[in-house]
């Protein structure tokens, strides 16, 4: 049916709360952020390029460096858990209780977590102790829950459920009729995954990727808890100047990383929906 | 479209084509106005529009109201008295240009409102309600600019009131605190208290007293586990509202920032005199009623040896056991345990880098372990041995008894360090009288006996023990008198120095390595 | 077939163990009144006891924060679905376009981090709007934006196995409104994805810290912190029960939601 300019118009004005919700409560604070990280107050530099200096850069640095591993092991792990648990549909159940499990370990975070890990695998963990009646001695070995890997593991249990949580729908979308197809044309099980699953699969692997790395740069809680180790992270340090008992004064700092911290995940965002765009190109 | 009608956003019916489909004859459904399903001009459709046009300004008015505080009934008198003074108050707000922005939102959000608001499908019509349209836009505009106004005013308002109370009452009268203080404050019945746990330094019973004395007064406290500078945050975030926080137990840091914004409200409790010199601002804007001494906690279940120095704690026994109360650029409890190394290792309050030199060495070594100190990891053993102030320590004590754990508390030989925390009230708060009355009472004797209980040195303490009111029993949890003798504290301008040293150096040398 | 499967079932037997390790661990730390380094097989069934929890329980300054927590989860919800449901049918009704938008706005909440994002609301609503800065129930948008990640998925999901553009035909063409075609005839067709998206907003809130804190709202997470320094065992004992209570409602809520995609398709 076609309809007339005023028409189309007024259809689109239902996407209207929607947005005016968006635009009210999430880009107009975050503008404020921007304004404030501009204001050079009384310093010597302007807050924006000195957050990119020194050791604020090596926490950049090292933010990404955590965002990119937990990442790339939630995709690979949540990914197999995903085909797993459609793989074994037929067991009554069994996914209800994964994705269940799945959307609350992927909002956990903080304390709790901190802690659980903590009990688990610290110096005086329950996990480690066992280990060590069989004669694995993690910290002997120089494990520390608040190393890098230590603090990557911590984030893995919150980055794999995501993914999971990512790509049940996606492997939905695969058809059991496809596969046989692909089988009573000669295809082997791998070439059917190489040739038709992962295509079809590459939108969500790479939105759920770009996902699970802009939800480790931006978790802060986690972080904290694990102090020593996390206060090398973007997100403890903004806490340091806006939130903290001994540096004052310094707030535009803070700002100023929380807008870089914007930039930087903005950009993924962006990239990534570029690539997706081009993978997809095959569905149109 | 195959139906009757529709409804718009606000779920008013709006009259359409009708149009015959082929599932056959379209009901329409309802029985009004069934009679005009063509779409030419009639009185009748037209008057519907106004209709819509007033019920829509009546449900947006409400709506308004609840967003703009504004009271739905008065709203609508409010916008013709003070449209026109209201947009000059939102050109001259001092939140400029923030203000005027949120106007122009508001304004072009109700722009938008009012536009769903009529679904207007034929030129006839869209004609006739434009005019209409402009006019309850006027309208609608003119109430947004009061919505953005109307706060300032109510901010007005209420420190109209301070300055009104403030006057009636006097700092230091015939009694101590004044009768008129007292009323007041119990008129008031309330003090909006922030970030005072009940286990530091015996809060809890400090908080119970005060309850006992001024039965009529509540306490509540706020977020307890906030930082010094989350109350500052608070104190912001909550200006105007009855929840503001009245008065601020804060880290010297930021006492000196909050001094430099102005938020302290000035008061020189009654028991001003005897409190040292080094522990109230010379202005009157802060006191500390409390001090402590940095400290060694050793968990003795897990390690037999406690530690009694700063020499002690970088011996290898000592490897991957050793925790900070988190991190120095943040936490008050860390710094000072920063400061402490350095006077152990040669530093003074002037020179922080060997206090810095000590923990990045203790790092290198792999004493000093990540982990933060919590009552939890100190429970699990996690923390064996970490730094705190001797008042946080009792306040442990039940719980570790309680999972059959032994510990001892150490101030280290070498390096005594003692910290205050500063508390006074702020401007322009809901409740100044009854402010008043929590800064006099933890000073006062009741509140010095509390914080003794909590194992901190109260800032009277010389005073109260030349008036014989310590006894042994109170002084248990205390720190040896030859240590007491020894702290000195450090100025602000010393304390401002240290801090721009670790904040450029403690990232490099120790944590990010 | 078979064998096949059993590598499938190893994945997940290694993901149970992931999961579930420092879950028992925190449990044995709030139940049981020895610390590890007393613990001996000799001792493992000793002084484990349920007073924290029921300690913890018993204070009402938990109540407190317990029901504010839950009035908010429930206004979360309640917003979430007012908001997403019409634009999301109308988004897939009406273009194409709009949806992947929409879709990508919903990742937007990522970007900003909360830190920033509360203290630019404060700054943003103190002298405008107040009462979003006072009300406990001003939280309830930045909670809505902060899941809106997770809900616009699940109710994409939702939507996406419906055949929806007969079910509004069909519906508008009997005659109703938008109004009720949306919310008597498509909402109860997704009721599943309703129900696990306002489980989600649930479960967001439970976990909520960092604008709880910096608005001074005594939600139950900034008092199980707070807790956390004052009776830790409690504290944890308490997050346990609330996590495990979240997962088997959200369990529930998939299983019997009766919108399980690819469990309609014609094609």
């Amino acid at each position: 049916m076609v309809a007339g300019p005023s028409k189309r118009r007024a259809r689109h004005l239902v996407f209207l709360p929607y947005f005016v919700f968006l635009a009210l409560f999430l880009i107009w604070p975050a503008t404020f952020v921007f304004v404030r990280a501009f204001q050079q107050g009384d310093a010597p530099r302007n807050p924006m390029i000195e957050a990119m200096t020194g050791q604020f850069r090596g926490a950049f640095v090292y933010s990404l460096q955590i965002s990119l591993s937990s990442a790339a092991i939630g995709l690979v792990v949540g990914s197999l858990v995903a085909v797993a648990i459609v793989r074994l549909d037929h067991v009554r159940a069994l996914r209800s209780t994964v994705v269940g499990y799945s959307s609350v370990a992927a909002n956990m975070g903080g304390i709790p977590l901190a802690f659980a890990f903590i009990a688990a695998f610290g110096m005086q963990g329950l996990a480690t102790r066992l280990l060590r009646e069989v004669n694995i001695d993690l910290i002997g070995w120089g494990f520390r829950i608040t190393d890098f890997w230590g603090i990557v593991l911590v984030y893995l249990y919150f980055q794999i459920p995501l993914m999971t949580l990512v790509l049940v729908p996606a492997l939905d979308g695969l058809r059991r009729t496809w596969q046989e197809a692909a089988q009573s044309l000669g295809a082997s099980s791998a070439q059917y995954w190489r040739f038709v699953a992962l295509p079809i699969l590459t939108p969500a692997l790479l939105g759920g990727f770009l996902l699970l790395i802009a939800n480790a740069f931006s978790a802060y809680a986690t972080a904290y808890a694990l102090s020593s180790g996390g206060s090398r992270l973007v997100p403890v340090q903004i806490r340091f100047f806006l939130q903290g008992n001994t540096i004052t004064g310094k707030t535009n700092l803070g700002y100023a990383m929380a807008a870089w911290m914007v930039i930087v995940t903005a950009l993924l965002v962006l990239g990534f929906q570029l690539l997706v765009r081009r993978s997809e190109k095959w569905r149109s | 479209m195959t139906a009757c009608q529709t409804r718009n956003l606000f779920g008013v019916r709006v009259n359409t084509h009708h149009v015959v489909t082929d599932i056959g004859e379209a009901r329409c459904g309802r029985k009004t106005d069934v009679a005009s399903t063509d779409h030419h001009d009639s009185l009748r459709s037209t008057q519907t529009i106004i209709d819509q046009v007033r019920r829509h300004l009546l449900i947006l008015r409400h709506v308004l109201g609840v967003f703009a505080n504004i009271d739905a009934t008065r709203g609508y008198l409010k916008v013709n008295s003070s449209a026109l003074p209201a947009i000059s108050k939102c050109s001259r707000s001092s939140q400029l240009p923030y203000s005027y922005l949120c106007c122009c939102v508001q304004t072009g959000g109700l722009f938008f409102l009012t536009m769903t608001t009529q679904h207007i499908t034929t030129s006839t019509q869209r004609r006739r309600s434009k005019w209409r349209t402009f006019a309850a836009l006027a309208l609608v505009s003119s109430f947004a600019l009061a919505a953005c106004g109307s706060d300032e005013e109510a901010a007005e308002d209420t420190v109209a009131e301070e300055v009104t109370e403030e006057t009636v009452a006097e700092e230091v009268a015939d009694t101590c605190p004044s009768q008129e203080i007292v009323d007041a404050a119990n008129a008031e019945a309330q003090v909006n208290l922030i970030a005072l746990p009940d286990n530091w330094a015996n809060y809890k019973g400090i908080l119970a007293s005060f309850r006992e004395k001024y039965p009529n007064i509540a306490n509540p406290v706020a977020n307890p586990d906030a930082s010094s500078a989350d109350e500052l945050v608070a104190y912001e975030t909550l200006k105007g509202q009855p929840d503001q926080p009245d008065a601020f137990d804060v880290s010297p840091a930021i006492a000196q920032e909050t001094a430099s914004k102005g938020y302290w409200e000035p008061y020189k409790p009654c028991t001003w005199d005897e409190i040292p010199e080094v522990l109230k601002d010379p202005d009157g804007n802060w006191v500390a009623a409390y001090y402590g001494i940095m400290a060694i906690g050793t968990n003795t279940t897990v390690v037999a040896n406690a530690p009694a120095s700063f020499a002690d704690l970088a011996k290898p026994e000592y490897k991957g056991l050793v925790s900070l109360n988190g991190d120095p650029r943040e936490a008050g409890a860390a710094f000072a345990a920063v400061v402490a190394a350095s006077l152990a290792n040669g530093g003074s309050f002037d020179d922080i880098m060997p206090g810095i030199q000590y923990f990045a060495d203790l790092k290198a070594s792999g004493n000093l372990a990540g982990t933060d100190v919590t009552e939890a990891s100190v429970i699990a053993g996690e923390t064996p041995v970490w730094l705190d102030w001797t008042y946080n320590y009792p306040g442990l004590a039940p719980k570790l008894v309680e999972n059959g754990i032994t510990w001892a508390i150490r101030v280290p030989t070498d390096g005594v360090y003692g910290g205050y925390y500063a508390q006074g009230i702020l401007k322009d708060t809901p409740h100044q009288n009854a402010g008043k009355l929590w800064i006099d009472h933890i000073v006062s004797d009741e509140g010095a006996l509390g914080y003794l209980e909590g194992g901190a040195i109260p800032a009277r303490f010389e005073a109260l023990v030349a008036a014989g009111k310590v006894t042994e029993e109170a002084k248990k949890n205390l720190p040896a008198p030859e240590l007491i003798a020894q702290i000195k504290f450090p100025t602000q301008d010393q304390i401002a120095k240290m801090k721009e040293d670790l904040a450029a150096n403690w990232g490099p040398m120790v944590a990010d390595k | 077939m078979r064998a096949r499967n059993a590598v499938w079932w190893l994945v997940l037997l290694v993901a149970t163990v992931f999961y579930a390790v420092p879950m028992l661990a925190m449990a044995r730390f709030a139940f049981q009144r020895i610390p590890v380094i007393k613990l001996s097989w000799g001792n493992v069934f000793d002084k484990w006891t349920a007073a924290p929890l029921v300690e913890t329980l018993r204070n009402p300054d938990f109540h407190r924060a317990g029901l504010l927590s839950l009035g908010l989860a429930v206004a979360t919800a309640a917003l979430t679905v007012l908001l997403l449901v019409p634009t999301m049918t109308f988004a897939h009704l009406r273009s194409p376009r709009m949806r992947r938008f929409i879709e990508l706005s919903s990742v937007l909440p990522f970007v900003v981090p909360a830190i920033a994002l509360v203290i630019g609301f404060a700054a943003a609503f103190r002298d405008t709007a107040p009462i979003f800065v006072r009300s406990s129930f001003g939280m309830v948008p930045l909670l809505v934006i902060t899941a809106l990640p997770f809900t616009h998925r699940t109710i994409e999901n939702g939507l996406s196995s419906l055949d929806l553009r007969t079910l509004a035909d069909a519906s508008r063409s009997l005659g109703a409104g938008w109004n009720r075609t949306i919310w008597t005839v498509i909402a109860p067709n997704i009721r599943g994805s309703i129900a696990t998206a306002s489980f989600l907003a649930l479960t967001v809130v439970l976990g909520e810290f960092t604008i709880a804190s910096l608005l001074l709202k005594n939600t139950l997470p900034l008092y199980l912190a707070y807790a956390q320094g004052q009776n830790p065992q409690g504290a944890f004992a308490v997050g346990l029960s609330l996590t495990a209570l979240s997962a088997v409602f959200i369990a529930l809520a998939n299983r019997f939601g009766g919108t399980r995609p690819g469990s309609r398709q014609q094609r």
